[in-house]
């Protein structure tokens, strides 16, 4: 993807000495121009589509069930589709509570917010077992 | 420069700053470039100008400012922790997303392309996500390059039919009360775009495309007595619902579970000349809200709260002058039921008790649940049985002493989401749960942890040892 942008909106930027240590931190935040920004959400958005109907592409060059490709120095790269993300869904629980779970997988997250609960979300017994406001 | 753009950047700097300060200073060499690609239209998104009021120390006056601080502010501390000499660029949008009045999306991130066999690459024949790849070769590696992580968050949430009186909370502070915290959220979503996350399907337990991902040189079947990388699909799959079998046996973390998980589960012993049958050591739940149980505590005489009229519930009105007297300066016992564990809590602090008890109305511990920032006492679940042994034991006191001791504490031999080896637990339940399972800490972790399936509402923003262990397990794969 081209990556070249019209222009830096806004740095921020902050140095701090910390425990005599000089602490850089850099966050650049850019905006791109009107047609490169179009193309990224509409492969993204592609993506996305592709994944609910359980197809595969690429979010970054919409190549159709992004396979392995090797370089000629060995190297191994691959695209990667909109199944491959993680989400954060929420819902309102029965308490009025709301509750935030992440999940790998559009299909998932999909299925998450159709069921009647979250999945209970723990794997000993432990504070979330029996973890009620009332 | 318009006014508005001004504003923005003398907004962002200022979250930069708040960042900066938030106790990252056991990172004090590190330094990582984040880019953050607003691919919003203008007018919506991190563009719209919606008006808003400054909130939580972001004093961004529109939406699409609030939005933009407080991806600024998450992604700083993510570059203060990291290091790396390539700039991580990050795709982020907000846009409508899946959303209904009880359920939602609330977003999403993850890398954009994953790399084997680079130079630099610490294990052969093994996946890493991009941004991790960039940052072992000292360069980007791809011969297309990309933004390494793709990030979408949904911006009707918070309106009419989606999630209405639980939308986004842009302040900076944690304070999100009922509403979502947009910061944690990010946290966690990006923790993912930059590696935590293996790529082998651990339902089946087939790695991608043949390779492992570097994740699978950590994580350990606690049955097979393995490494996922050494071990079969079949084991690989039995681990990821093996409850408790699945570890994280990378240094980073290891050394790091000391300082971070608890060491035994929260108790309350009961001693005194009068505690009688009651004397003892209870294991007790833990509370959502007050300070953590974290080792010894609080300690001092138990009263009960009596209930003030019929039906009116334990604790669930402000102290009378009876029940005031009975808890100042002592530990609090009131019985679930009526209202929220929070309000007997608040009820109990304000009249001057040092800790409050709650027993169960039913079968089972109890772990009181909800949530008040401004409860500053301890506050643990017991079950009903052990409630009616100690109101027993309680039965000869006076209106204001009882010589039943309670203390709280911990106890147990196991640190609280470890093995008994001391290995963090990885997330495995059985069932597999769609997704969750395997690439989070598991959530039995006490204290909680940014990368736990559920994002939980007492987290710090530190991904750093002793609250978080987010970083250890990023050192471990590479970073």
């Amino acid at each position: 993807m081209k990556l070249s942008l019209s222009k830096i909106v806004a740095v921020g930027v902050a140095t701090l000495g910390l425990a005599g240590a000089a602490q850089a931190q850099n966050v650049i935040v850019r905006s791109l121009d009107a047609a490169e920004s179009a193309k990224v959400r509409a492969a993204i958005e592609a993506s996305m589509q592709a994944a609910t109907r359980g197809q595969r592409i690429g979010m970054v060059t919409g190549t159709v069930d992004p396979q392995p490709q090797m370089s000629r120095n060995g190297m191994v790269s691959q695209e990667l589709d909109a199944s491959t993300l993680m989400f954060s869904v929420a819902r309102v629980n029965a308490e009025g509570r709301v509750e935030m779970v992440c999940i790998n997988s559009l299909e998932s997250a999909q299925a998450a917010l159709t069921a009647p609960a979250f999945a209970k979300r723990f794997s000993l017994p432990s504070k979330e077992q029996l973890n009620v406001s009332k | 420069m318009s006014a508005s753009k001004r504003f923005t950047l003398k907004a962002l700097a200022s979250a930069s700053v708040i960042a900066c300060t938030l106790g990252i200073a056991g990172q004090a060499q590190a330094a990582a470039t984040i880019i953050i690609n607003n691919i919003n239209q203008p007018g919506v998104g991190f563009n719209d100008t919606t008006p808003a009021v400054p909130v939580g120390g972001n004093t961004g006056t529109t939406l699409g400012q609030q939005r933009l601080i407080a991806f600024t502010y998450a992604a700083n501390i993510w570059s203060a922790t990291l290091t790396s000499s390539v700039p991580i660029i990050v795709n982020a949008q907000f846009t409508p997303l899946t959303c209904s009045a009880t359920t939602g999306v609330l977003g999403s991130a993850g890398a954009t392309q994953i790399f084997a066999d680079f130079a630099g690459a610490q294990r052969p024949n093994t996946w890493y996500a991009y941004a991790l790849a960039n940052k072992l070769a000292g360069t980007n590696v791809a011969t297309s390059p990309s933004p390494q992580i793709n990030s979408n968050f949904n911006s009707n949430l918070g309106t009419p039919g989606c999630l209405q009186a639980s939308g986004w909370y842009y302040g900076l502070d944690g304070q999100e009360g009922t509403r979502i915290d947009f910061v944690a959220v990010l946290q966690h979503e990006m923790g993912h775009g930059l590696g935590f996350q293996t790529f082998t399907n651990g339902s089946t337990g087939a790695f991608n495309n043949g390779r492992p991902s570097i994740w699978d040189h950590f994580l350990f079947s606690a049955a097979a007595n393995k490494n996922w990388v050494d071990a079969t699909a079949t084991e690989r799959a039995a681990s990821s619902i093996s409850i408790n079998g699945l570890i994280w046996t990378g240094p980073g973390v290891t050394a790091a579970v000391p300082s971070v998980l608890r060491f035994g589960q929260a108790a309350v012993t009961i001693s005194g000349v009068a505690a009688g049958a009651g004397a003892g050591t209870y294991i007790a739940g833990d509370s959502s809200f007050g300070p953590p149980v974290l080792g010894t505590s609080i300690s001092g005489q138990l009263m009960p709260v009596a209930e003030q009229g019929a039906g009116a519930g334990s604790g669930c009105l402000p102290f009378n002058a009876a029940n005031t007297l009975a808890v100042t300066g002592r530990v609090a016992l009131v019985d679930r039921g009526i209202c929220g564990f929070a309000v007997k809590a608040k009820n109990a602090q304000n009249a001057g008790a040092i800790g409050v008890i709650i027993a169960n109305n039913a079968a089972g511990l109890l772990a009181p649940g909800g949530g008040d920032p401004l409860v500053t006492i301890p506050v643990l679940g017991i079950t009903q049985a052990q409630g009616n042994t100690l109101k027993t034991a309680l039965q000869t006191r006076s209106r204001a002493r009882s010589g039943v001791i309670a203390s709280f504490g911990v106890f147990g031999t196991q640190y609280t989401g470890a093995d008994l080896l001391g290995r963090a637990q990885m997330f495995a339940p059985n069932p597999f749960q769609g997704g969750s399972s395997v690439s989070h800490f598991g959530s039995a972790m006490f204290r909680n942890q940014l990368m736990e399936p559920a994002i939980n509402a007492d987290l710090t923003q530190s991904v750093l040892p002793p609250q978080d262990m987010t970083f250890r397990l990023f050192q471990d794969i590479g970073w």
